[in-house]
């Protein structure tokens, strides 16, 4: 069957369209080249005036996995609360994956990836995303704090063998790109470090978090894995944090490192309240620096949750869970999880101003190639709040009316209100499709160009950027219209996308006889068998090219 | 005479290695289970009495019964989405099935607006109602057997519900501490004898105290963390010996406290876990400490993940009129059989169907040979997880997934095929919610 | 406008959630506001009017409820104003998080009653369930205003984890009465069951019979006057909440102190006969 979709306002920023008015084809899931006047397109849509991009893909959301769980169990009063509600699953920083689906197809979101995928908890994952409808998923895989990849750290594995671990372990957990979160803290806060610093060795395995970071940088490297190291970073959430950050950038010395929820980890310690934005310091060395990309992680205002493997920094946080519970673990000699409710008020002025050091990050970052559209859904909101942040990015006199809601001591601390910046529909397009299919490898994704999957987003051009975005017209996936005027008209499985990296088997011998001594686990069983995923029907694979990136 | 007859060939029997044992939680994935076709098996690595009893169980396969009169698969089927399609308060329950089985039936459920609950869910209520409410630190078993240094172990002994708890994951030395000690006390609870011989090797204590009131020791020995000398006692136990504990408490390492709630006396007895989740964080204030709650007979801790992530609630939820409404006093499955007018009861795991009131409509899918006091209004034999199909299972630490793979074919369906056949089955009259 | 009257059509079947059949949609939208909203029971929703006759009745403001055998959950929940007759029993959540408005039940009513109540009257003319005035589920806080009257015996965790207000149940209470209260006052006319007072922080159980053995973590400050008793005692007596088994003067009691292992300083108060 063959589809056209006629003169809408293609932005397509991958093959250098930016509004022009251009017809679409669709056939067999996919974007063809023009079929010529000769062919008779099944289905027309008439798309004049419209605007029409890829869909979305959002590279960091928590939406599988044992913390996610944790997290709805934590939230019982805002399900409780969605029960009263006809359609009470607006809004929720906890949906149930049929939810996940749906509101991010509503949103014109065709994939959406899982950053904080546990190796011991990877099976559980991907059972639980094969539940989440209508979009693609896959996972990150989280390294940098277990027992085994730093035992063979400190014992002298030459970079080979290490990336050997990261390969066997990207393979045999079905996993897309490799996260470290905060190297080497969770497994010293097990052995009660509650902070460690860049360049202090760990309180059992004698090896510095530099020393973890640019040993998975350089085995991402060497794997060619299309996504560069997806990296949570050090004292998350602490004022002067921005030196580490700077510190991680310069530790891996020109190798690509990504930087996530970013805004999180860009404060200074000036001034009266000891805490400043050091928005501008980090903008400055990602503008400069090419093989840095960072995903924002914005906060907005109201009660959400925050989960992350980080259990160091959520220990920190717990003191200030709203509602007043919290859940830590220590996970299978792999890392931990900390989930803390959180509520982010405008009135509260550290709350104000992380709101404001997220919309810097956002407006001096040049490159709509290398900053992402994120909230680290939930953390610093759910995802449903994202075209609210675009209408913050697309409209200036929007952003400054809501700043002045906020603690009134904020504007003597940010220069948020002299920016100027407005991003254009075109910038947007980057941020939220060409960007991340391009970071992550999907070479396929992202764009609109003949060959693409045809996962395509139309919308009405509405002045207002949070309604145009909050209900596009058509959203297709694989062919497929799955939403007309924000309402889901059909149900499908998306796909889970991996990389399998090539490695030199030798180390498995190594791993079986851990996994025999420690683990209480064969390592056949940990394996995640092909059939496992989405019932057989679901891997996408993504080249490796060592040496590419 | 017998003698001329020719003796038949003898089967070798086929070497099952590295089973996954499904049962009881623990995930124990070393088994060596022998086959003797067509269809006994016999645990032949360990004598677990969970494993080795559960995996010798397997009668033949029978047919389905609707009213007690063997019935095709198909009419069985159709008989119960006949009854469910016409019931007003249907129940979904049991849930002893695998994540397959889970799915199943939570779409089932949806489909009939039904509440849903698994048959274990007290023991699960005492633990996650306090999750619910406070939250908690916990650790799982790989951290237990690596890093641990003192294991609490407080209330009955585990082992009873989790028979290779000990052996598995306690007696091996720590790989992860150095020096790599390991001592073990027990808080108002008597170490069976097979613990005592799995612990041989390390230093055991059993501070002996009313197991009814474990809740009170948990108290006094997280007052008496901040200054033990003015410790008091409780339960029966000296304070002297609270003392002793909590300066142990304070200077270990890496301390876990572990208890098996389904074993606790009391119909409270989530006040009392919650009693050991603030013995849990206060002495985080001094040390690393974790809890570790055990559970997951049945794949309580899996289905209840599988609920969770489905409708964004956990067990004991009703799904009428389309929004999943989580209640675990109304919908707890013993009280809603009471008012419900059609239950569907699912026990794969074990020969098990409880009995429900007097003219229930009941429609069981259980293995077969399961003794019912009752003659279910439709019975649908199925096969177990693990032994008759692959079956993905979740481990009593809520963190790691195992797929249990299948042994032997004795031509039964599984849960989840059965379920959605049900569901298709309906009425098209029945809305769906 | 006159109050309506709720006669159940069929007391035969599942319970019915009386979420949101309040005084106050009475009030805003008239008799077909309140004849159209659309309650659960069992699997489906059902029209107020198919599931209960409709009858003008009574005082403006007022709903009373016939239930007749049915299992009514959630009678009042988050009810604001008005009155609610209960001509009958209660199932689960009477009263629940109810902000104001009286509630009145003539027979028994079961678990949770009040829980998270805020502000408002609850009557309970029979017995009530377990958790009283307690959280629901997830919850961290339990009622945090208003005042429960029960005039029969209620279960366990009675004000488990309340933040203020008043209970008062006039016959016995079962275990855990008061459990991790964190301020607020239990008042219970006949004997309590075990673990009266479990992890309070703060806030008042008055008992008219000494608990089996001093509970764990408590430590008893002797027998006093304790000069507050009058000028509760007239509060309560104003209220119904001073139950019969109460003496009915004086200001001598026992003080229990506790419960200390969760540091805290409340107190279960043994009123001792004048």
């Amino acid at each position: 069957m063959l589809t056209k979709l006629a003169g809408g306002r293609v932005y397509d920023p991958a093959n250098g369209r930016d509004g022009a008015v251009g017809d679409l084809f669709i056939q067999d899931g996919r974007i063809v080249a023009d079929p010529g006047p000769g062919a008779a397109p099944d289905e027309v849509y008439d798309l004049s005036g419209r605007v029409v991009m890829a869909g979305a893909i959002d590279i960091h959301s928590h939406i599988a996995g044992g913390k996610v769980n944790i997290a709805r169990l934590l939230m019982a009063e805002e399900h409780r609360a969605a029960a009263q509600e006809p359609c009470g699953c607006v809004g929720l920083a906890t949906p149930s994956t049929h939810a996940t689906g749906c509101r991010y197809a509503q949103m014109g979101y065709t994939a959406a990836f899982e950053p904080a995928m546990l190796p011991s908890n990877a099976r559980h994952a991907h059972l639980e995303m094969a539940d989440i409808p209508l979009i693609d998923t896959g996972g990150y895989l989280v390294l940098g704090n277990d027992d085994l990849l730093l035992e063979l750290l400190a014992s002298g594995a030459g970079e080979e063998v290490v990336a050997d671990y990261v390969g066997f372990m990207l393979n045999a957990t079905r996993s897309l790109a490799v996260k470290a979160v905060n190297p080497g803290g969770i497994n010293a806060f097990k052995y009660n470090q509650r902070r460690l610093d860049v360049d202090e060795t760990g309180p059992f395995h004698a090896i510095t978090p530099r020393r973890i970071l640019t040993a998975l940088a350089g085995a991402v490297q060497r794997l060619g894995i299309p996504h560069p190291l997806h990296l949570h970073g050090f004292n998350l959430g602490v004022p002067g944090n921005v030196e580490a950050t700077l510190d991680s950038i310069a530790a891996v010395d020109g190798l690509r490192l990504h930087l996530t929820h970013v805004q999180f980890h860009a404060y200074g310690m000036e001034g009266d309240r000891k805490f400043s934005s050091a928005a501008a310091r980090v903008a400055e060395a990602v503008n400069g620096r090419p093989n840095i990309s960072v995903d924002v992680g914005q906060i907005m205002f109201g009660q959400t949750v925050t989960a992350s493997a980080d259990t160091m920094a959520q220990m920190g946080n717990a003191g200030l869970a709203h509602p007043k519970k919290w859940v830590m673990m220590d996970i299978e000699c792999d890392a931990g999880c900390g989930v803390v409710p959180f509520r982010y008020r405008d009135k509260a002025f550290v709350n104000a101003l992380q709101w404001a050091i997220g919309l810097e990050l956002f407006l001096l970052i040049e490159d709509p190639w290398r900053i992402f559209l994120t909230t680290d859904h939930p953390n610093g909101a759910p995802f449903t709040s994202y075209p609210e942040l675009i209408r913050l990015l697309m409209d200036r006199d929007h952003r400054l009316a809501r700043m002045a809601e906020l603690h009134p001591a904020l504007p003597e601390h940010t220069i948020l209100g002299t920016l100027t910046r407005e991003y254009s529909l075109g910038e947007i397009a980057t941020m939220t499709r060409a960007a991340p299919a391009r970071i992550l490898g999907l070479t396929d994704r992202g764009h609109l160009g003949p060959g693409a999957v045809a996962d395509i987003t139309v919308y009405t051009d509405r002045p207002d950027r949070r309604a145009m975005f909050e209900t596009p017209d058509l959203v297709f996936k694989d062919g497929r219209l799955i939403v007309r005027d924000g309402v889901v008209v059909a149900f499908l499985q998306g796909r889970t996308h991996v990389v399998e990296p090539a490695y030199d088997p030798t180390i498995e011998s190594w791993m079986a006889r851990r996994f025999d001594e420690r683990m209480g686990q064969r390592l056949t069983h940990f394996r995640i068998a092909e059939d496992e995923m989405r019932g057989g029907a679901g891997l996408i694979r993504h080249a490796c090219l060592p040496g590419a990136f | 005479m017998a003698s001329e007859r020719p003796t038949p060939p003898v089967a070798r029997p086929v070497v099952h290695r590295d089973v996954v044992c499904p049962f009881c939680g623990l995930g124990c994935d070393d088994l060596t289970v022998e086959e003797e076709p067509p269809t006994t098996l016999a645990v032949r690595s360990t004598d677990c009495p969970v494993a080795c009893e559960r995996f010798s169980r397997t009668p033949p396969a029978e047919p389905p019964r609707v009213a007690g009169v063997p019935v095709p698969l198909m009419e069985a089927v159709e008989a119960a989405a006949a009854l469910l399609g016409a019931a007003q308060a249907p129940l979904v329950a049991g849930l002893g099935t695998d994540v397959d089985g889970a799915r199943a039936a939570l779409s089932l459920a949806e489909r009939l607006g039904a509440v849903i609950d698994h048959a274990l869910s007290d023991g699960l209520y005492r633990n996650l109602a306090v999750l619910q409410r406070t939250g908690w630190i916990a650790t799982t078993l790989a951290e237990l057997r690596n890093r641990c240094d003192l294991l609490l172990v407080a209330g009955p002994d585990p082992a009873a519900l989790h028979p290779r708890l000990f052996e598995r994951w306690v007696a091996p030395a720590p790989a992860l501490q150095t020096p790599p000690s390991r001592e073990v006390v027990f808080l108002c609870g008597e170490p069976l004898d097979a613990t005592r011989t799995a612990l041989s090797g390390l230093p055991v204590t059993v501070l002996v105290g009313d197991p009814a009131k474990i809740g009170d020791a948990a108290a006094v020995l997280a007052a008496a963390l901040a200054d033990p000398s003015r410790a008091s006692g409780a339960a029966g136990i000296a304070a002297r010996d609270i003392a002793a504990l909590a300066e142990r408490l304070r200077k270990a390492r890496y301390a876990v406290v572990a208890w098996a709630a389904a074993a606790f006396a009391s119909p409270h007895a989530d006040l009392t876990v919650e009693r050991l989740v603030r013995l849990v964080r206060d002495a985080n204030r001094h040390t690393r400490c974790a809890g570790l709650p055990l559970a997951g007979h049945d794949n309580v801790v899996g289905v209840n993940q599988v609920c969770t992530w489905r409708f964004g609630v956990p067990l004991r939820t009703s799904l009428a009129g389309g929004m999943p409404l989580h209640d675990p006093h109304r919908f707890a499955w013993a009280r809603y059989a009471e008012v419900a007018d059609a239950v569907v009861w699912v026990s794969a795991f074990r020969p098990e169907v409880p009995a429900f009131p007097a003219g229930q409509t009941v429609i069981a899918l259980a293995p077969p040979g399961t003794a019912m006091a009752d003659e279910p209004a439709v019975f649908i034999p199925v096969g177990t997880p693990g032994i008759d199909h692959a079956a993905h299972i979740f481990r009593s630490d809520t963190v790691v997934a195992l797929r249990a793979r299948r042994l032997i074919d004795r031509g039964l369906p599984d849960a989840a095929t059965v379920l959605k056949a049900i569901a298709a089955a309906l009425p098209q009259e029945v809305p769906a919610c | 406008m006159s109050g309506i009257v709720l006669t159940i059509r069929d007391p035969a079947g599942p319970p019915i959630d009386m979420s949101g059949v309040l005084p106050e949609r009475l009030a805003e939208g008239g008799r077909e506001a309140l004849a159209g909203l659309m309650l659960v029971r069992g699997r489906g929703r059902h029209r107020l009017d198919a599931l209960f006759t409709l009858e003008d009745s009574g005082p403006a403001g007022t709903l009373i409820l016939h239930p007749g055998g049915a299992v009514l959950d959630g009678v009042g929940t988050g009810m604001n104003t008005g009155e609610i007759r209960v001509e009958g029993e209660c199932g689960a959540y009477a009263g629940s998080a109810m902000r104001g408005g009286t509630l009145a039940v003539a027979g028994n009513c079961g678990a949770f009653a009040a829980a998270e109540m805020s502000g408002g009257r609850l009557r309970v003319a029979g017995d009530a369930g377990d958790f009283l005035g307690a959280p629901l589920a997830g919850g961290t806080r339990g009622m945090s205003g208003g005042s429960v009257v029960v005039m029969g015996n209620a279960g366990d965790r009675v004000g488990e984890r309340i933040r203020r207000g008043l209970i008062a149940v006039h016959g016995r209470v079962g275990s855990l009465c008061g459990a991790r209260m964190i301020a607020g006052t239990i008042v219970v006319g006949a004997g309590c069951g075990p673990d009266p007072g479990q992890a309070m922080r703060r806030g008042s159980i008055l008992l008219a019979q000494a608990p089996d053995a001093v509970p764990s973590g408590f430590v008893d400050g002797g027998m006093n006057d304790w000069l507050f008793l009058d000028l509760m005692r007239k509060e309560l007596i104003d209220g119904g909440a001073w139950p019969s088994g109460f003496p009915t003067a004086g200001t001598r009691a026992r003080r229990l102190i506790g419960d200390r292992s969760a540091g805290g300083i409340g107190e279960v108060l043994v009123l001792a006969e004048a």
